[in-house]
């Protein structure tokens, strides 16, 4: 005769196996982001032209995505660059056989001449009058 | 550089204590306290991205001043996300035996928190999304130059699995700093980084 602890245990090995056989139903989120910007608003009045170090980059902004380099023509400016990104995909929907998305994309790029803070660039792929 | 990989330590940790927890639940029965603990193993990944801008130096770097964890997310939960990721940054790194710690160290480790999720294991079984997730960068510095030697970036997640991955909130942070020590050893014996089977160039 099973007594009620044996039940109990049963019933409780048999709620872990369930759960880790529906485990396929768990579906990610709808909603992809590399995450906000961090202190943006802090770059003009924290960091420096000319005097900030990396180090000081990094404590306002935290680390970059990315880091490599850039040649800008017009000033014959060969610069080193760190990049910052803050990507939004959300509504994300197939219309007809077509993908449509709703992406927010920002990017960032801090400038340093000889390993100092020289300036940042930034881009944001919202329309000129809604831009911030 | 990035990798994909299974969680490892942190894995076992949650696995070892749900395994305390199943042999106390059930005494008699070991062998389900077992599975469950085996369970609890899976579901569980990371991801790492390596940028290494200078080779390691055993003579000059074995001492490291360890920086306490910034929290760059809007989390505004229970967890106390500083103080968690800055102690099991600090075990992690004083675990592996790679480094000394000192607060007066020529070399400075930075510890960025750039993504919290709790999660929740119901939602993952029920229903969509209830992903937990943790990712870090942790980026290396010579002084008094502020040189910049390396970055290392770990993202810890439990996208998948049932109510087995209860808790996962609480050992996310381990196993993205498992992964983190991970590339950091990698650095230091100067292999390349993401050689190991799975990685993504």
């Amino acid at each position: 005769m099973w007594n009620k602890q044996r039940f109990i245990c049963l019933g409780l090995f048999l709620m872990f196996l369930v759960s880790f056989l529906t485990e396929g139903y768990a579906q990610e989120s709808k909603k992809f982001t590399t995450g906000a910007f961090v202190n943006v608003n802090r770059l003009d009045t924290d960091l420096q032209r000319g005097v900030s170090t990396k180090m000081d980059v990094q404590r306002v902004l935290g680390a970059p995505k990315g880091m490599g380099g850039a040649i800008v023509p017009v000033y014959h400016l060969h610069r080193e660059l760190w990049y910052y990104e803050d990507i939004e995909m959300k509504d994300m929907k197939k219309v007809e056989g077509v993908f449509k998305v709703n992406m927010r994309q920002q990017v960032l790029f801090i400038t340093f001449d000889k390993g100092v803070y020289d300036g940042y660039f930034w881009f944001t792929n919202v329309s000129e009058d809604k831009a911030r | 550089m990035v990798r994909t990989s299974r969680c490892r330590k942190s894995a076992m940790n949650g696995g070892e204590m749900m395994l305390k927890v199943g042999r106390r639940l059930f005494r008699n029965h070991i062998i389900i306290g077992f599975v469950m603990g085996l369970l609890t193993l899976s579901g569980c990944a990371t991801q790492s991205a390596t940028m290494v801008q200078q080779p390691f130096e055993s003579d000059r770097y074995a001492t490291v001043q360890l920086t306490p964890c910034v929290n760059r997310t809007d989390y505004k939960g229970a967890h106390d996300l500083v103080t968690e990721a800055t102690r099991t940054f600090t075990n992690r790194v004083r675990d592996s035996g790679l480094f000394e710690i000192a607060p007066d160290a020529k070399i400075v480790l930075t510890c960025d928190i750039e993504r919290f999720e709790e999660g929740s294991a119901v939602k993952r079984w029920a229903m969509e999304g209830g992903a937990t997730q943790a990712q870090v960068v942790v980026m290396v510095w010579q002084k008094p130059d502020e040189k910049l030697l390396g970055t290392f970036r770990a993202e810890a997640s439990v996208k998948y699995g049932g109510i087995y991955t209860i808790g996962a909130d609480h050992y996310i942070f381990g196993a993205a700093f498992n992964d983190i020590v991970q590339q950091l050893k990698t650095w230091v014996k100067g292999e390349e980084p993401g050689k190991s089977a799975g990685s993504v160039k």
